[in-house]
This record gives C-alpha cells, structure tokens and sequence, in this order.
C-alpha cells in the first residue's frame, strides 16, 4: 500500500510537469524586442529571414518550397510562432516533402488554434498526407463547421478519401520498391520515367544541373530537360541528356514512350498555349524535331498534358481539360486513326473512365487491353491515385485502385508497367531519395506466396524407409500477369549484314486486317512489336529490292508473357532466291486454301505488280505422314491452288508462275517432332528470272 | 524392407557308428572306407563351422563350410549356413548363389530356403525376384506369415496397392494377431483410396498392439488431411503417450494445429520436436514456415536455414525460405533460393522462378 501511495505521487508530479511544459510550450511567442531583448542581432536576422521568404510564399504555390530554408532559420531562432509554424507547414504542403508539415501544422495550432480560419483542414491534410486518418477524420470534421470554406477545400471527399486509405493500407499489396540508384537519379528531381516495353531504355524529365542552357526557372529549379537511359545487363546506364531538337532552353518533359522506344510524346507549353503534345521519333540515332502529336485531333487553344500510344500505334489516348464534351476538369481522350493515317476526332472515354474531377497521367499497357490511369475523382486514398481498368468488348472495366504503397496520401501520378507486367516505375519522394524526387522500380509481388510444411509417414512397418506426405502445390496468383507476348531483334540485309529500315506489318489472319505496321531503326536495325494473346499474327517484314520474311505467331487467349528474339535477314530480290510463306494455310489433308491466307498472297501478289518481269516458281511441301504419293499429289494440288488464285483473283498472267509439289522430298527440320514436321508443312517461292 | 533375423539350420552332425560288417563285403567297405573318412572330416569341418558361427567369426565359419562342402558336397545344410553366413556379410550375391544350390538339391526345406533367398534377393536389391521367392515360400506354407507380409511390402513399394493389400489379407489369415499387417494393409488402402479401410486396420493394429505408435501417427494424418482435424489431434495424442519421445509426432501435431490455427500451439509442438531430435529437418522447415506466418521473417529464414544445413537437397526448405526473403524484399536472394529448389524438383518454385525472377 505504502509502495502504491508513493508511486501515484510519483505519477502526480509528472503529470504536473508535462502540463507545465505543455502550457509553456503553447506560448505564442511574436518576434519582438519584448520577447527576445537580449538578442537583437538574432531577431533581426529572423525577421529578415522571414520577410525574405515572404516573398516566395505570397508569390506562387510553387514558390513556396523556396521560402522554407528561409523560414527554418528564423524557426530555430523562435520555434514559438504560430504565424511561422502554420506558413512553414503550408511551405511542405507545397513542397515534394508533404509529410514534413505535420509537425508545423501541428505546433501552429497548439499555439493558436485561430491562427487561420482554414488551419484544421490543412492540419487534416497534413494527418492524412502521414496517413494518420483518424486524426484527418478529426480535423476534416472540425473544418466541416467552417462557414466560408476556401475554395477546393471539401472535407466530405477528403473524409471519404481516408476512409478509403484506412480500407487499402490495411490490406497492402505486395510490392518490392527499390529506388534506382544513383546512377540515373540525383540530388535533384527526377519524374515521369517511361520505358520500352521490354524495359530496355528509360526515358524520364529531371531538373538536374546540366539542362540546355543551364537556365533557372520561376520555381527557382533548372528548367525541365529530358534523359535517356538504357539496360546493359541488368544495369542502368548514366542518363544522356538528349539534346537539341527534343531538348530546348525551355521545359521538356517526358509523357510516354512507344513501345519499340522509337517514339517518344513530350509535354510542351510555352506559356502561349496552355500546353501542347508534341511527337518525335528516332530517326536512325537522331531524335527528329518534335512536332504536334495528332494535329488538331489532340491539341486544342486548351491543355493538353499527357499521352500515350495503343500498343498497335492506331490510337492515342490523351488527357485534356477542353470544356467540350468533359466530364469534368481533366478528362482521357482517344483518338483514333483511319486508313489514310489521319487522326479522327477524339472522344471522351465517358463516365466510366472520367468523373467531374481530374483524370491525368494515361498509359496504356502493351497487353492493348489494360490502361493505367491517374484520378482524383476514383476512389482514392488522398489527391490523385493510380488506377487500373481493363478494355473488354469494347467496355471498360471499373477502375480499380492498384492499391497501397504504389498509391498514397499524395499526388500518385505516372505509373508505367513493363509488358511483363512484373514492374512498374514511377517518381516519388520517399526517405530514401537521393533528391526531392527519385526514381523507383516497382516489383510487383503479387498475393504473398504460401510456405509448404512437411511431414512424414512410415507407411510400412516392414520398411525402414519413410515416406513424405505428398504436397498438394500452391498456385501462383499473378494480379499484374501479361498476356503479352513481346517480339524483337533486328532486321539485316542476309549478305552484307547491314542493317535495314524495314516495314514490319502485322496482321490478324483470322480476321485478314492489318493490325499495324512499324519499321526498324535504320541505323541498328532494331524492332520491337508487342503482340497481345488472342489472336493468329501473321508478320511480313518488308523492304523495297528485298523478298520479304513472313513469320506466323499463334498466340492462344491464356498466352502469358513471353519474349521471343527474332533476327530476320532479308534476301535481295536475285535469281534463285527462295523464301517461305509461313501465312498461307490450307484445309486440313487438302488444297483449299484458307480465308487466313490471303493477307500474305496479296503481298506476294503485289511483290509480282512490283517487279514486272519476275518469274516465280510456287512450290508445296508436306511432312512424311502418309506415303510418298500421297504427299507428292497434295503438295502439288496445293501449288496449284496458289498459282490459281493469283491468275484467277490477282490477274498475274499464268505463264509468270510455275508450280511444284515435293512431298516430303525436301524437308527442312527432321520430322520425328510435331515441330519439325510443322515446319516442314510450308509453301515457298522462288525466284526463276527477274 | 527390414530383414528378418536368418535362421540358420544348424544341428550339428553325429558320426554314423561302425557296426559288425560281414567278410563278404570287406572289399567293398574298404573301398568305402575312404569315403567315409572323408564324409566324417566334412561333419567335423561342417561342425566347427557350427561353433565358429556360434562365435559370431562368420569369415572362419565361411571356410569351415567351404571345406565341409569340398568334402562332401552333398552335406546340403553347409551350402545353406554358408549363404546365411555371407548374407550377414552382405555378400547378397554369393548367398543368393548358395541358397539356389541348396534349392536345387533340398526339398525338404525348401519354405525356409526360398524364404532366406527372398531376403538375399531383396537385400541385393532385386525385388521382383524376391517377391517371386516370398510367393513360394508363402504358398509351400500357408502359415508363414511372414513371407506373405513381406511379399505384400514388395508389391506396395512396386506401387501395386490392391495386390499387396490381397497379399497382407493372406498374412493376416496365417496369423490373426499380426498387428504390423494390419498396419501395413491399411497403409496400402490408404494407397489406393480406401481410406474407411485404412482407419479400420489402423484400429485393428492398435487394438492388438496399444503402443504401435506409426499406426496413430497414420491416422492421425489420415484424419487430418480428410478434414477430421478433432480426430487427428486425439490420434497424435495417443501417440504421444504411447511414446513420449518420438519427435515426428510432435512434428505432425504441430502442423495440425497451425492448419487448426493454434499457432502457439503448434509452436510448441516444433520447438518439443526439435528438443527431442536436433537433426529433424521437417520439424525445422515446419517451424520456419510458422516463424513465416508470424511475421518472424529473420527466425524463418534461420529456421529454413538449419533445415539446409541438415538436408542439402530438401528442395521445400529452399522454397520456403526464398519465400521469407521475398518477404523481406530480398528479391535476388529470394531468386536464388527458388532455383535451388527448381533444381532439387520443386515445381512451383520454377513457376516463381518465371513470374518473379528472370
């Protein structure tokens, strides 16, 4: 009882210490000679500190950041000033390092809850920007009953918006975020990286010190320029700044990347048009002079500020805050081209995409079907989140958040994933920055994966040995899984090994269209095409004096991700030259040809209009199931119905084409796998004169 | 399959006793009399060989019946405790070869003797000849219990369920109180998806033999995984007090209880199992994946490790501890652990491997 007695005691006189300091620490403490008469010179610097930052605090909300250095001196010399705690924490909230405000925020009000008339909102915010949100909750509500509410300041959304972040923190995904490194990022802001789809070159807008022309913008940074980095071996390169023409002596910022990494969309304002979407391609290793993306079908007299590709090149999604036919604020558009290569109107992508607030920082994943997006108007967990929706049946799915820690309190905008689906990148100012911004590589983990325990029995008593209880294996859960299938290599003349600016055309056989068509860097010959699951590609890969080199993709619906190196060497059109026609198919243990031939006879037969005077032996080839001649009938009933159909449907005249069947005769591959004996099921032509 | 103890035939001979012979056929037992003395010298070397096996010097008894065979190689007993003598050598080969001699030339214990080359057959690892042997022997004797429990032992690691539980119905007719076919037999219709039968015979084992501790583990496994998860924790309880000591049982329980959610429990089952036997890599990994459960990432992966240290091919403890390091953002190593496990047949992780690696 004694010991209880001189315990509570104890506990008393602490309570009345702490709120003895407390009380002392809720002293508003002004910057005067009465407060601080023993150290003028101190007071002076402070008052001149704080009227230095005054100024980049009443200038602009992106001024504002400049005024903290100035204010945390004054700060340290009286950390008691509600004025200067309150316009501090409004300093962060303006600055990449939001979280840091709580604390200012907090100390203003202890010291002067009416210091503003708007402080428990931006105390709330500051909460939530902590992802405190009960606290929020509680300073959300409290500035419910404010009656002249600043405009934006909506405490019921923000209310929602942490209840949502309460939902999605406690029910994280799992991610593996690593920053990446400082070899691409540095002590200054690095933002909107955008990659090829293979992740083999990054694009990203830093504002570092080396930018062209080495000039300092209102916010009191260099001006936006843009780098480039590529992966050699799993490592990032030091970013090249990538110069005159894309980079100017103005901002230049990244938007998007094509996916072969040839086209890249910049963000370009010169204060004149409230922002534009300019287009430039590699051209060999020289970037071409941006110009207008989609011409009038995308930039309009109001902004424009990000966009992207489809995976086929045919559309351009793009965000806007044009008033006609918005949903509300920033809105995604789509452009999309016709036949002749122009861009038709855009629409809006409507509600289920769009809501009355903004809709920013559009990509479209190389699967063609899934859109990264983000919002303020979704469901978010604070300012804009990134969402994730699905294009099937021409519908687009709800948007889905893509969940806590990719999104955040904050601003989460540009999310780009690789076509792999196993990453994503984006900017953020995490503690772990090198600068006020980095970089991050996002591994997306999925569902966490379930450990296996095991046992074992001794199921027979007249063995020694023991037997393991057999495991009934989990299954992966893959959210982000691509079906996506990704083809590249290089396109090379076969004798001189140089490489060739060909046109590679993809078509849909089944359906007998042109799903799109690429060319290949002329100084590497590289190419890239993205191919999403579903479908029969065939692939023509074409270049004027050259055959062409036909390949056929089949790619069933549940075709995950896969990358497939394809060097293609292209013959010159010489006598004897001979190539497959991988895309020309026939009935089954028959000659009709089928629908899904036709895209490449009509390029064989255009081949013919070319070169007037070319005479072309068609020939048929099978596997060696069934006798020899059996084989020897089909192949030459099949070469027959080929040189029919250019004579009949092409008018190619009939004394150009000759025909032959060879049965199994010349095989290709062996034919004791389904492989071989497929690939040895072939139609080919060959050069007979010129 | 554990071998029964070898019964070697090993009466010593008695010297047949020189009776009063008639003049008429001195001739004759002259010329016998060298046979004789060599037939006697073959006894006497057949029962030192007796004395020397006695001893347990098994090389010297070898070369008593090599010389009692040289003498008389009719003397069949020496071939057939010869083979049981280089059968406890290991000579598997030189047994098998001793105890055909004696088939070819013995029929009068030719059960015994096919009995014997089963087990040499099987020891020399060629079971189809052993079970070949194990059939005769059971069928030249319906009683011998054991020849049709080891025959059903061969046809149930041949994966033959149905026949080896037919073949330990036979071993239970020759003896109704064979509590170790009982067993056995409801192992092999476990096998081969009976399990009301297997829970029956593992009841019938435990009835005949209160302390047949596999038998309740079995059940007790069995119950669990069927979904019976209060039966399970009963019939690991029994064996538990059946023996008290025997760590897999812990090992079992525990996993019963983390799929009952009793993760404390089950937490003390590992650590029990691990106190009994230091060496036990499930009882680690097991451990290790409940550390997992519990956020105990860094115990994991110490606990997965010691699984390794024990059992360098145990391709789960590298599965699950690439798991552990994933979730503690250790990617690449995570990585590496995953193709270990893919290299020593985990399949899944080649499927991690694909999806979160490479």
């Amino acid at each position: 009882m004694q010991i209880a007695i001189k315990h509570m005691k104890k506990i008393l006189s602490l309570l009345f210490l702490l709120g003895f300091l407390s009380l002392e620490a809720q002293q508003n403490t002004d910057f005067n000679k009465q407060n601080f008469p023993n150290d003028k010179k101190g007071l002076k610097e402070a008052v001149q500190n704080i009227e230095t930052g005054d100024n980049y605090f009443y200038n602009a909300d992106y001024t504002m950041y400049i005024a903290i250095d100035y204010y945390l001196k004054a700060n340290a010399f009286n950390p008691n000033n509600a004025s200067l705690n309150f316009k501090l924490g409004i300093c962060y909230l303006n600055s990449p390092n939001k979280f840091k405000s709580l604390d200012f925020l907090r100390k203003a009000y202890q010291l002067d809850p009416a210091i503003d008339q708007h402080i428990a909102f931006n105390l709330g915010e500051a909460y939530h920007l902590n992802h405190d949100f009960d606290n929020a909750i509680k300073y959300y509500s409290m500035y419910k009953g404010v009656k002249e509410k600043k405009p934006g300041y909506d405490p019921d959304k923000r209310i929602t918006e942490c209840n949502e972040g309460k939902r999605l923190v406690a029910n994280p995904v799992r991610v593996n975020i690593e920053n990446l490194g400082p070899v691409v990022n540095s002590k200054y802001r690095e933002y909107a990286a955008v990659i090829s789809a293979d992740e083999s070159i990054m694009f990203f807008t830093s504002r570092r010190d080396n930018t062209t022309g080495k000039l300092i913008a209102d916010d009191g940074l260099y001006f936006e320029d843009i780098y480039s980095s590529t992966k050699q071996n799993g490592i990032w390169t030091p970013p090249l700044n990538l110069q005159a023409p894309v980079n100017t002596r103005d901002h230049d910022a990244t938007i998007a990347l094509s996916n072969d990494g040839q086209k890249l969309f910049i963000y370009f304002d010169d204060g004149d048009n409230k922002g534009d979407i300019l287009l430039s391609k590699l051209e060999g290793d020289k970037w071409s002079k941006p110009e207008s993306a989609g011409g009038k079908a995308i930039n309009t007299e109001f902004s424009e500020i990000h966009a992207c590709f489809s995976y086929d090149e045919k559309s351009i999604y793009f965000v806007s805050d044009k008033p006609s036919g918005s949903i509300g604020g920033f809105d995604i558009y789509v452009t999309r081209q016709d036949e002749k290569g122009n861009w038709l109107p855009a629409e809006n992508l409507g509600p289920t995409i769009n809501t009355p607030y903004d809709e920013e920082a559009v990509y479209m994943h190389p699967d063609g079907k899934t859109m990264y997006f983000s919002s303020k108007g979704h469901k978010t967990m604070g300012s804009y989140d990134i969402f994730r929706t699905i294009l099937e049946n021409g519908k687009w799915s709800e948007p889905e958040n893509v969940g806590y820690p990719i999104n955040s309190a904050d601003r989460d905008v540009f999310f780009v994933v690789s076509a792999s689906g196993k990453h994503g990148y984006y900017s953020s100012a995490r503690m772990d920055a090198i600068g006020e911004t980095d970089i991050y590589m996002i591994t997306l983990l999925g569902p966490e994966k379930e450990t296996v325990m095991n046992t074992q029995d001794q199921l027979l008593l007249s063995s020694s040995i023991l037997e393991r209880e057999s495991v009934i294996e989990p299954k992966l859960d893959r959210k982000f899984a691509s079906n996506v299938t990704i083809l590249k290599g290089t396109v090379i003349d076969a004798l001189s090994k140089e490489p060739l600016n060909a046109v590679i055309v993809i078509t849909d056989n089944e359906k007998n269209e042109v799903v799109s068509t690429f060319q290949s860097n002329s100084k590497t010959g590289k190419y890239l095409v993205s191919l999403p699951s579903g479908r029969n590609y065939g692939i023509a890969v074409t270049m004027e004096g050259f055959l062409f080199y036909s390949e056929n993709v089949d790619l069933p619906k549940s075709k995950q991700y896969q990358e497939i190196n394809k060097d293609i060497e292209l013959n010159k059109l010489e006598v004897g030259q001979k190539i497959v026609l991988r895309n020309i198919f026939y009935d089954f243990d028959k000659s009709t040809l089928r629908p899904q031939s036709m895209a490449e006879l009509d390029r064989l037969a255009k081949l013919l209009d070319v070169n007037p005077t070319m005479r072309i032996e068609i020939s048929s080839h099978t596997d060696n199931v069934g006798s020899a001649a059996y084989n020897e009938k089909l192949s030459t009933n099949r070469a027959i119905s080929v040189v029919d159909y250019l004579v009949e449907k092409k008018g190619i005249k009939k004394e150009r084409l000759e025909f032959k069947g060879y049965g199994f005769r010349e095989p290709i591959a062996p034919n004791d796998t389904d492989q071989g004996r497929q690939l040895n099921r072939r139609t080919e032509f060959k050069i007979l004169s010129r | 399959m554990r071998i029964a103890a070898l019964i070697p035939i090993l009466e010593p001979q008695k010297r047949v006793p020189m009776k009063r012979i008639s003049a008429v056929l001195l001739v004759f037992f002259a010329l016998m009399n060298n046979a004789n003395a060599q037939a006697d010298l073959a006894i006497e070397a057949y029962n030192q060989g007796i004395s020397q096996f006695n001893n347990k010097d098994l090389k010297a008894a070898i070369v008593s019946f090599d010389k009692a065979i040289l003498l008389d190689s009719t003397l069949m007993k020496s071939w057939f405790n010869r083979a049981v003598c280089k059968a406890d050598l290991n000579d598997y080969s030189g047994a098998i070869a001793d105890y055909s001699a004696f088939i070819r030339k013995d029929t009068s214990g030719l059960d015994r003797a096919y009995f014997s080359r089963a087990q040499a057959y099987y020891l020399n690892k060629n079971k189809d000849e052993a079970l070949a042997d194990y059939l005769k022997a059971g069928n030249l004797n319906t009683s011998n219990a054991e020849a049709f429990y080891y025959a059903g032992g061969i046809y149930f690691e041949k994966g033959l369920f149905t026949e080896a539980t037919e073949t330990f119905t036979k071993a239970i007719n020759a003896r109704g109180d064979f509590a170790e076919a009982y067993h056995d037999r409801a192992s092999a219709k476990q096998k081969a998806g009976d399990s009301k039968g297997a829970i029956s015979d593992y009841r019938e084992a435990t009835k005949i033999r209160p302390n047949l501790v596999s038998a309740y583990n079995n059940l007790g496994t069995l119950l669990r995984v069927s979904g019976d998860m209060q039966g399970a924790l009963v019939e690991f309880g029994y064996a538990i007090k059946a023996d008290p000591k025997q760590s897999a049982t812990y090992v079992k329980r525990g996993r019963l209880k983390f799929d009952m959610q009793d993760l404390d429990g089950a937490m003390v089952d590992f650590n029990k199992a691990i106190e009994l036997n230091t060496e036990d890599p499930f009882a680690y990994n097991n451990r290790g994946c409940l550390k997992n459960k519990l956020r105990d990432f860094q115990g994991a992966i110490e606990d997965f490790n010691k699984a390794i240290t024990i059992n360098p091919n145990y391709g789960y403890a590298y599965m699950n501890r690439g798991i552990a390091k994933e979730n503690l953002r250790d990617v690449s190593g995570a990585c590496k652990d995953w193709n270990e496990a893919t290299l020593n047949g985990v399949e899944i992780a080649k499927t991690y491997l694909d999806a979160d690696c490479n």
